[in-house]
């Protein structure tokens, strides 16, 4: 993470303004626009490779919007232009979506949220959702180590024996799920969770030249998108 | 004396079932290789997930766990880049918990009625992928795309299949929570963990 | 510090108290051990001092609880908690963020501490404990030993008078056994008073000021440290406790001989580029009982993962009954018992677990299985409402009703007391009798004592065969605390 970062909220603002603008202003070069930014901004932060990946999918698509779908029709026409087009109207989003969960801390996460004054009621379990995560993965790890090394009868039918397949996932995913809850309980009520007084977080941060930069291309943007929209009226 | 203004275990509770909904939708992605299918993505997630809704309706019994949990879930479309999906699952979300908190979280039919409500606002969101694109295209029909695509995306993007796609997440909805009582009958009750 | 009067606690729906009008005083700076067998209340006892008892489990209670003066139902959870700070035995649950810092900084960032201090704080902690090595890692990559020696860490941020451990040691190799003992002595030095309930003892040592022997809710006995620690062989045995000093190994059992169940040639494991097993060649034989152990993240769980068949060997290859096997027969053959053992319960019932195996309904077999592992009394409950030794012997019996042939264990006794642990060494012992070929990964020396003839050590990608005979118990003790 470069010392020049940006802060948790303006990348939150970026995700936001990426989402909604790309659905509701729906012009190419808007979207051509926040996809370069956005993979600037992950390039800026270090993972070229990746970035370049991405770009070279997003112009495959583009190309394929301009060069191959008028030559289709029908189901072809359909099924191609909803990876060409629809999937690919959701890069710029994905990618602020990464650039903010790549680059933040789930404390510094929390901090910012909490900074933006939404609810403890709101960060906590979303904390605790990120948290788990990767631990059910690990349960469905063991969980499918497990079923290899067991040998189930071959009775009853194939939807009797797909439904208990699909059973025997959900079980001990529950249980654990008792018994972790309970525990993480402890640990986090130990730890004062439940203090009602401001968290603070030990990184702190504060708005940087980098987020002031990218808050008033933000709002340069949106004065070409109102100019442009007046102007195609008129 | 219990401090009963924040209570940490049902905060930690809404985000673990959260968590295995969350684990849930992306389980349920697999129904999104095929063009075809992938319309029903709504449906295999509301069928995979019911059970963890079911068990969150149960065990966190306060006035906003489900509100949370249609936030967060929101959250997570946001960043795959479906931002437009998550004012319905608030929406979606919202209306779920005043259904369960009229009912005070006991009646079964009440909460899966809150759920099959949640799972189809949720399709709202997933087919404004398809609406917005259907608007995106017209503006690029300039742009030398033909009439036909145009008209074929509307004839899926309105009407009948719309319909279709409801009743089937709806459904599904249906059997998720069913689902999901059977395994609390069969395997958890037993078990000593409901 | 701490002052206990006439507490008698019993959880909702139980009929029987789990604390027994407790009376109990620690002075500031003590160090206090509590022991006893599983059940007899040393984790209750603990909840009431560090406040989650009455504030997070329900449940009757009756005396008074004070630490530090302030009454403990009296005080607001997050306060409490500024003031004594907790460990608990399970690594995994223990956490509440993803990487290291975070949750270092956890405590003192929800007691709104400025972040100055925080930082500071932190810098000054690593240093005091030495745990450079941990710091900016994510949770999910750490080994046992080093989340617990985390989590330790992070209770102690908010500089807390009170510490209370709850089996901290019940997941931990030797090597971080030892690193705790320093922790645990520096922070005696300051001066901190310390409640700590085990079952491993022999750490504690030089450590314990007083102990509390504990049965059935009440405190039975109370002692110096020194004293305790002199007790003889059968008082310590009769009161349920596992072994006082760590002594050098004398292994009791000798090398099995039986037909060879499975021969390793030059297998190798990688992840990727990462080479974590290489040159390994070993046979195992009908009988055999191989212990396992090294450092946590020495590759004993590959090792584990190739001999079942769980992961195909990036070279060489295995041989069972002189025939090459391919990953696919090595799993109808093995069983594994895993650490946790609700990932691999899948019936309704106890029963239902052992049928569920079978094709052809085999229930007399079933039956027989059932009585040979003392679980008939619970074939209709459901598995995951057994205990967690009972749902081991589920998990053995769902492998003998396959046929399974070698068998595996996943640190079975890890926050075992001594009967539990003497339980398990019994089931093993009974597999090797009926021919089975049984590996057990453990940490616990004193169950590689009672149980194994052979054991691997598994260190820098290979591994070195220990047997019996050849004084295995020094070099086992001098490899694993380096």
């Amino acid at each position: 993470m470069k010392a020049g970062g940006l802060d948790v909220r303006t990348k939150l603002i970026l995700l936001l303004y990426t989402a909604i603008v790309v659905f509701a202003v729906p012009k190419l070069w808007l979207e051509v626009t926040m996809f370069a930014l956005c993979s600037l901004l992950h390039i800026i932060y270090g993972s070229v490779r990746r970035s370049l990946k991405y770009l070279v999918i997003y112009a495959v698509a583009v190309a394929v919007q301009f060069f191959l779908l008028p030559k289709l029709s029908g189901a072809a026409l359909m099924t191609v232009s909803i990876f060409a087009v629809s999937f690919r109207r959701l890069m710029p989003c994905i990618m602020a979506g990464r650039l903010l969960l790549q680059t933040t801390t789930a404390s510094e996460m929390l901090n910012g949220l909490q900074k933006l004054h939404i609810p403890i009621e709101v960060t906590i379990p979303l904390a605790v959702t990120v948290r788990y995560i990767p631990a059910v993965k690990e349960q469905l790890q063991h969980i499918r180590d497990a079923r290899r090394l067991r040998q189930f009868s071959k009775r009853g039918g194939f939807l009797h024996r797909a439904l208990r397949s699909v059973e025997l996932y959900y079980v001990p995913l529950l249980v654990s799920a008792v018994q972790m809850s309970d525990e993480i309980t402890a640990a986090a009520v130990t730890r004062g969770i439940e203090d009602p007084c401001r968290h603070t977080s030990a990184l702190e941060r504060r708005f940087g030249t980098a987020d002031y930069l990218l808050l008033t291309l933000l709002a340069a943007l949106t004065a070409l998108i109102i100019f442009t929209r007046k102007a195609a009226v008129a | 004396m219990k401090t009963k203004n924040t209570n940490g275990k049902d905060l930690i509770t809404t985000g673990i079932y959260t968590a295995l909904y969350i684990v849930a939708l992306f389980a349920a992605s697999v129904a999104n290789v095929t063009p075809l299918t992938f319309m029903f993505y709504p449906a295999v997630a509301s069928l995979l997930g019911g059970t963890f809704f079911l068990m969150l309706a149960i065990k966190v019994k306060n006035s906003f766990s489900i509100i949370v949990w249609g936030i967060i879930v929101g959250l997570l479309f946001l960043v795959l880049g479906m931002g437009m999906a998550l004012p319905f699952f608030v929406v979606g979300a919202v209306v779920g918990q005043l259904i369960i908190a009229k009912s005070g979280h006991k009646s079964l039919g009440m909460i899966t009625l809150a759920y099959i409500i949640t799972s189809v606002c949720s399709v709202g969101g997933y087919a404004q992928l398809f609406f917005t694109t259907d608007s995106y295209l017209k503006e690029a029909s300039a742009r030398g795309l033909t009439d036909d695509f145009v008209n074929g995306l509307s004839k899926y993007a309105t009407g009948t299949f719309l319909a279709v796609i409801i009743l089937v997440t709806a459904a599904a909805a249906l059997c998720g929570i069913m689902a999901g009582r059977l395994i609390m009958k069969k395997h958890l009750v037993k078990a000593g963990v409901i | 510090m701490i002052r206990i009067q006439g507490l008698t606690f019993t959880y909702p729906e139980q009929d029987e108290a789990v604390l027994k009008d407790i009376t109990l005083d620690i002075g500031r700076g003590e160090t206090v051990l509590l022991c006893g067998v599983s059940g007899c209340g040393k984790s209750t006892l603990l909840r009431t001092i560090n406040g989650m008892i009455p504030h997070v489990t329900d449940g009757e209670i009756t005396g008074v609880v004070t630490v530090g003066g302030a009454a403990v139902d009296d005080t607001p959870m997050y306060e409490l908690s500024r003031r004594t700070g907790s460990v608990f035995q399970n690594p995994k649950s223990q956490f509440f963020n993803l990487d290291s810092d975070s949750e270092l900084a956890f405590a003192m960032e929800n007691a709104g501490r400025p972040s100055a201090e925080i930082r500071a704080r932190m810098e000054q902690l690593t240093e005091l404990f030495g745990i450079e090595h941990l710091r900016g890692r994510s949770i999910y990559e750490m080994s046992g030993g080093e989340k617990q020696i985390l989590a330790i860490a992070s209770a102690c941020m908010n500089d807390p008078d009170v510490l209370v451990l709850d089996e901290p040691t019940a997941n931990l190799d030797p090597a971080a056994i030892v690193t705790m003992q320093k922790i645990l002595a520096v922070l005696r030095s300051q001066g901190k008073t310390i409640v700590i309930a085990e079952h491993r003892l022999s750490f504690l040592r030089e450590l314990a000021d007083t102990v509390c022997i504990m049965q059935s809710g009440r405190i039975v006995q109370r002692m110096s440290g020194k004293d305790f620690f002199a007790i003889n062989e059968d008082t310590r045995i009769s009161l349920g406790l596992r072994q006082l000093a760590s002594r050098p190994l004398t292994a009791s059992q000798k090398p099995a001989r039986g037909e060879e169940l499975l021969c390793a040639k030059n297998i190798s494991a990688a992840y990727g580029k990462h080479k974590v097993l290489s040159g390994l060649f070993f046979k195992a034989y009908a009988g055999d009982i191989i212990g396992v152990t090294g450092r946590n993240g020495a590759g004993k769980s590959t090792l584990f993962r190739l001999i079942c068949g769980l992961q195909r060997p990036s070279g060489g290859r295995f041989l069972t009954g002189g025939k090459n096997c391919s990953d696919k027969q090595l799993r109808q053959h093995s069983c594994i018992v895993m650490q946790d053992v609700n990932f691999q319960l899948f019936g309704e019932s106890v029963i239902d677990e052992c049928m569920i195996s079978s094709d052809d309904a085999d229930e007399a077999k079933a039956e027989k299985v059932l009585a040979d592992m003392q679980l008939t009394k619970w074939r209709e409950s459901h598995p995951m409402a057994l205990s967690g030794g009972q749902k081991q012997r589920l998990a053995i019996a769902a492998g003998l009703m396959q046929d399974k042939s070698v068998y595996l264990f996943d640190e079975p006794t890890s926050g075992l007391d001594y009967q539990s642990m003497i339980q398990v060494r019994d089931r093993i012992r009974e597999l090797s009798q009926r021919g089975k070929a049984v590996f057990v990964i453990t940490h616990d020396m004193e169950l590689l004592d009672m149980l194994c003839s052979r054991c691997f050590f598994v260190h820098d990608g290979g591994i070195s065969e220990i047997y019996a005979d050849d004084g295995y118990s020094r070099v086992v003790t001098k490899l694993l605390c380096g």
